[in-house]
C-alpha cells in the first residue's frame, strides 16, 4: 500500500469518529455534550484493539481497549445491530459510575 | 497552503488524487503548480480574471436579500396566526429590499424553518413549499423536521416536541447571467514573449514568459512557463502541461490532456 493511501484510510478512521462526535454534539438534549464535549468516541477492533478516536474529551480514551475487551470476553453472542451500554468503573469505564459507555457491532 | 488542503481533503479522508485545485485571488495562480505536486492533486484549474474572481463571481449570481426573525414556539402550542404575520412581513420586507435597490421582476421567495427537538441545542433547517400556515402545512412541516432529521442524523423521535426557533425567507430577482465571451481558436503552442530564469526546487530552469491577453483557445504548451497578466502570474513546474479551454481558463495537469 502507498504511503498516500495509508494516509487517507488513517484519516477517514479518524474522520468517522470525528462525525460521531459531531452528531452526538449536533443532536444532545444535554449542554454537557453539546457545548461541553464531555464524550469522545473511538473505532476498535473486536479484539479491543483501538484503530482510531476522536478528540472531544481526550481524557475518556485511555479506557476504550480495556472496555471493547471486557464487552468481546463477557458477552459472547453479540451481533450486528446490537449495542451495550454499561457503565462498571471496573471493566474500563473510567471515571465514575454516572459516565456511561455506549458500544455497538457494526461488522456487516 | 499545504496544511489548508490537507484539512480539507486528507484529513476528512477525502483523496486528494480525484480532485482538481482550483486557484483565484492575485497570489493563488503563482503557487498553484507547485501545491498540486506537493498535495498529489494531479488538476489545476486557473479562471479567467482570478484577482476579480469574488467581483466576477457577484456578476453571475442573482441578487438576493435574507431575511429570517426568531419565532419560538412548539408543536403543542403553535401560534398559528403569528406565524403567519411573522411569514408575511418577512416577504414584504424582503421583496421591499430587492424593490429599492431596483429589482422589481422576477422575484422568487424561497421559505425555510429551524426547528429541533425541544431541548435540543442545535437547529435544522428545513424548506418549505407552501405559503400559508394551515392544519395540513402545519402536520406537514412537522413531518418535513423528523424526516430531516432522520436523513441527517440517521435517527428520528415521532412522538417528541417539536420546537420552532425561526423563519427564514429568501427573496430572490432572476435576472439571468452574462454570456462568456468565447476565444479565437487556436492550435498547437503560443509564442512566447521571451524566457526568464526562474528557480524551481530542482534548480533553475529557462522559462517560457507567455502573455495571458494573447493566449488563444486549443493552445498548449508545457512548464517551465510563467504567464502573465496584468494583476497577477501564472507559475508552472517543469514538465507540467498546460491547455487554454475556449474561454481563457488555464488548465493544467491531468485535466490538459483529457
Amino acid at each position: 500500500m502507498d504511503m498516500i493511501t495509508m494516509n487517507i484510510i488513517d484519516s477517514a478512521m479518524v474522520a468517522i469518529c470525528r462525525e460521531m462526535g459531531v452528531n452526538v454534539q449536533k443532536t444532545a438534549y444535554s449542554t454537557i455534550f453539546s457545548e461541553a464535549e464531555d464524550f469522545t468516541c473511538a473505532l476498535a477492533s473486536p479484539e479491543g484493539e483501538m484503530i482510531a478516536v476522536a478528540e472531544f474529551c481526550p481524557a475518556q480514551i485511555g479506557g476504550v481497549p480495556l472496555l471493547v475487551r471486557s464487552m468481546t470476553k463477557e458477552i459472547t453472542d453479540i451481533e450486528p445491530g446490537d449495542v451495550i451500554v454499561h457503565n462498571d468503573p471496573y471493566r474500563g469505564r473510567i471515571a465514575h459510575p454516572r459516565t456511561h459507555h455506549v458500544q455497538a457491532d457494526i461488522r456487516r | 497552503m499545504i496544511g489548508g488542503l490537507r484539512s480539507v481533503l486528507t484529513e476528512r479522508g477525502l483523496d486528494p488524487r480525484e480532485f482538481t485545485l482550483l486557484a483565484f485571488g492575485g497570489a493563488g495562480p503563482v503557487h498553484i503548480s507547485d501545491l498540486m505536486h506537493m498535495a498529489n492533486i494531479p488538476s489545476g484549474v486557473v479562471p479567467n480574471h482570478p484577482g476579480q474572481f469574488s467581483a466576477f463571481g457577484f456578476i453571475m449570481t442573482d441578487p438576493r436579500i435574507d431575511v429570517e426573525r426568531t419565532t419560538p414556539m412548539t408543536s403543542k402550542a403553535f401560534k398559528r396566526d403569528h406565524a403567519n404575520r411573522v411569514i408575511n412581513d418577512l416577504v414584504g420586507e424582503s421583496t421591499r429590499a430587492l424593490k429599492d435597490q431596483g429589482y422589481t421582476e422576477n422575484i422568487e421567495i424561497q421559505r425555510a424553518l429551524e426547528m429541533r427537538y425541544f431541548g435540543q441545542n442545535h437547529e435544522l433547517e428545513v424548506g418549505i413549499d407552501f405559503e400559508e400556515f394551515t392544519d395540513d402545512t402545519i402536520a406537514s412541516m412537522w413531518r418535513s423536521f423528523h424526516a430531516a432529521h432522520k436523513a441527517r442524523y440517521n435517527f428520528a423521535i415521532p412522538k417528541e416536541t417539536v420546537e420552532l426557533i425561526s423563519i427564514k425567507i429568501t427573496a430572490i430577482a432572476a435576472t439571468g447571467t452574462p454570456k462568456l465571451p468565447v476565444l479565437a481558436a487556436g492550435s498547437g503552442a503560443p509564442d512566447p514573449i521571451g524566457t526568464r530564469t526562474v528557480v524551481f526546487d530542482d534548480g533553475a530552469h529557462q522559462a517560457a514568459v507567455y502573455d495571458r491577453a494573447a493566449l488563444l483557445g486549443g493552445h498548449r504548451f508545457n512548464g517551465p512557463a510563467v504567464i502573465e497578466e496584468p494583476a497577477l502570474v501564472t507559475v508552472v513546474r517543469p514538465g507540467m502541461p498546460v491547455r487554454v479551454d475556449e474561454y481563457g481558463h488555464l488548465l493544467l495537469g491531468e485535466i490538459a490532456d483529457s
